[in-house]
């Protein structure tokens, strides 16, 4: 059963998931309403874990010395029984001797002996009484220890010291700067079994750069609130899932179109024919790509076609490429808006 | 001396193309109207006339009204050059559509620039002096700046689903990387634009080259699942009236 640890208040989030995995019994939700809490199941809550391990071996000793007591007052019942019952049957065969034997050796030895079971039993009795109580203390210092240690187990939050297959958390908890909130969470995290959580995030957040904010590697997505209920199932349960091999009841389309994957670069410099940026990866001589930029605004989304007249390493410990692109098809209004920028990127450095 | 072969059935265009480099001091022009007349001076089709060379063009002008199919049509032109002086040509395009979209299914192999009409003198000069051993050699004075481009890679649909999108890329991705999807296919969205992690992404490239990585949708805005269902059905619909099953 996979785990799925949620930490965010808003109750409207609880009952969507509650019912995307109302019938669901191969995962299990766990609500928490504090970072803390969440840290304490995720780190398997060692402190409270000691505490209600001790206390239930404590009990468990207790247990063992009422069993023992209770062996005694056992054992001594028996004992004055016994006494009792042998002393019974002397008696009564002393009572039936005549006078003319009761002085005979026979009959004083009897007599004796029935003495002998009396002082036994009258031991056994004392001693018992005194293990009953010995017994009364000893269940009543075992019940103090069941109920501690039932009281501590039962603060222990469920789900510690169990494998946690995601982390949902408000976004809320991860300001002002999320990288900084998950380097400290990270250093929070000493149960090893949960120390690379996936954790994704909820929220109300609309653009794309304010949500990208959050997507910082350990983050594995952004769940924009009110939940998509299928999208949010899909998702949460591929993350949540050992295998990452879910069966995929969805419903594809084949469509063949052509998609770009964006990628960001830092621009170096730039003149009317030509800019200059570093990028991670290389580019071959004289081949198009297209970009887009604040600095290109033009009507038609700020894109523009360039050739690569050049691409060189430029670090001899990390990819890092320094490559100049020419621009393609340049028409009057972006050659305009380049000089604008050449111009007051000029006048900055003079200033 | 540049000898330049224009190839455009655009008059106006042509006309302001030959001011233009008459005012350069650029008078070696060649002007034909249709691409397999342009073909024609590299490829003489009269058997019985004696081969002559064609001239050596340093660049020439391809108006891409003439171009139906760009790989196949560019392609010809390199084919039947292949063996002549110019085998090397440059050919710059000459687009009436501004868009870099329309322009960009014309930059196949063997085209080195674009021109938009109306052709800018300054652009045109560019051009030319950027052909080897032409313009200046001193560098482009290059002026500092902050900002960042984004770059958009190329790469092609394959599958598309509510929650995710199976895409076919050159470049290898690696597995939980964050990327934003760009394509006319998520008109869903009012930027076309979606943010996706890739959830798996192939080892190794197929035969052509290609890498299949899917990519799950991330932050989808409220609302959006629910239009790209709708999508999805009519597309469905649609293929199925076309005959191409889904």
């Amino acid at each position: 059963m996979a785990q799925i640890l949620v930490l965010d208040p808003e109750p409207t989030l609880k009952v969507i998931l509650d019912r995307i995995f109302a019938d669901d019994d191969k995962f299990r939700l766990l609500y928490v309403s504090s970072l803390p809490v969440a840290l304490e199941i995720l780190n398997g809550n060692p402190a409270k874990k000691t505490a209600a391990t001790a206390a239930k071996q404590e009990f468990d000793g207790a247990v063992a010395q009422l069993q023992g007591v209770a062996a005694r007052v056992l054992e001594n019942k028996e004992k004055m029984e016994f006494a009792l019952r042998e002393g019974l049957k002397l008696e009564k065969q002393i009572q039936a001797v005549s006078a003319e034997t009761a002085a005979t050796p026979a009959v004083v030895e009897a007599k004796a002996e029935w003495s002998k079971y009396q002082a036994s039993a009258n031991e056994a009795k004392a001693a018992m009484a005194e293990a009953a109580q010995a017994e009364a203390k000893a269940q009543k210092q075992a019940d103090e220890k069941r109920a501690r240690s039932e009281e501590l187990n039962k603060s222990v939050p469920a789900g510690a010291d169990e494998k946690v297959g995601l982390f949902l958390i408000a976004d809320s908890f991860l300001q002002p700067n999320p990288g900084d909130w998950l380097s400290g969470f990270k250093k929070s995290l000493t149960y090893e079994i949960n120390s690379n959580v996936p954790i994704a995030v909820t929220g109300n957040k609309a653009t794309e750069h304010l949500i990208r904010k959050y997507l910082i590697p350990g983050i594995f997505d952004y769940f924009v609130k009110p939940l998509d209920e299928l999208l949010a199932k899909q998702n949460l349960k591929f993350l949540a899932s050992e295998k990452k091999e879910l069966e995929r009841e969805v419903y594809a389309l084949a469509i063949k179109s052509q998609v770009d994957l964006i990628y960001e670069f830092e621009i170096e410099a730039i003149s009317e024919q030509s800019f200059s940026l570093y990028s991670t990866t290389p580019f071959e001589k004289d081949e198009f790509r297209m970009f887009s930029s604040e600095l290109f605004l033009r009507k038609l989304e700020r894109k523009i076609l360039a050739r690569c007249l050049q691409c060189t390493k430029v670090s001899e410990t990390e990819e890092r490429y320094l490559s100049e692109f020419w621009f393609v098809g340049v028409e009057p209004f972006f050659l305009h808006q380049i000089r604008g920028v050449i111009e007051k990127s000029t006048s900055k450095t003079k200033k | 001396m540049l000898n330049i072969l224009l190839i455009s059935d655009d008059a106006e265009s042509c006309a302001k193309i030959e001011k233009m480099l008459c005012e350069m001091g650029l008078t070696q022009l060649t002007l034909v109207k249709s691409l397999a007349e342009g073909m024609q001076i590299f490829m003489p089709t009269d058997a019985a006339a004696p081969v002559t060379p064609a001239p050596e063009f340093n660049l020439i002008l391809l108006d891409t009204n003439l171009l139906l199919s760009p790989v196949k049509d560019i392609g010809d032109l390199r084919e039947v050059r292949k063996d002549s002086v110019s085998a090397a040509t440059a050919v710059c395009l000459l687009s009436k559509d501004k868009d870099p979209e329309s322009i960009r299914r014309f930059l196949v192999s063997g085209v080195r620039d674009a021109l938009v009409k109306p052709v800018m003198a300054g652009a045109l000069k560019a051009v030319l002096d950027s052909l080897p051993g032409v313009g200046p050699s001193a560098a482009r004075s290059m002026t500092k700046v902050s900002g960042v481009a984004e770059l958009y890679y190329e790469a092609e649909s394959v599958e598309v689903s509510e929650f995710d999108i199976l895409i076919a890329s050159k470049k290898q991705i690696p597995e939980n990387e964050f990327r934003p999807i760009y394509g006319a296919v998520f008109q869903w969205t009012p930027t076309q634009r979606v943010l996706a992690r890739c959830s798996k992404c192939e080892a190794e490239a197929n035969d052509e080259g290609f890498f299949f990585a899917r990519f799950a949708y991330v932050a989808v805005q409220p609302g959006i699942t629910k239009q790209v269902r709708i999508w999805l059905k009519k597309e469905y619909v649609l293929q199925k009236e076309r005959g191409d099953g889904g």
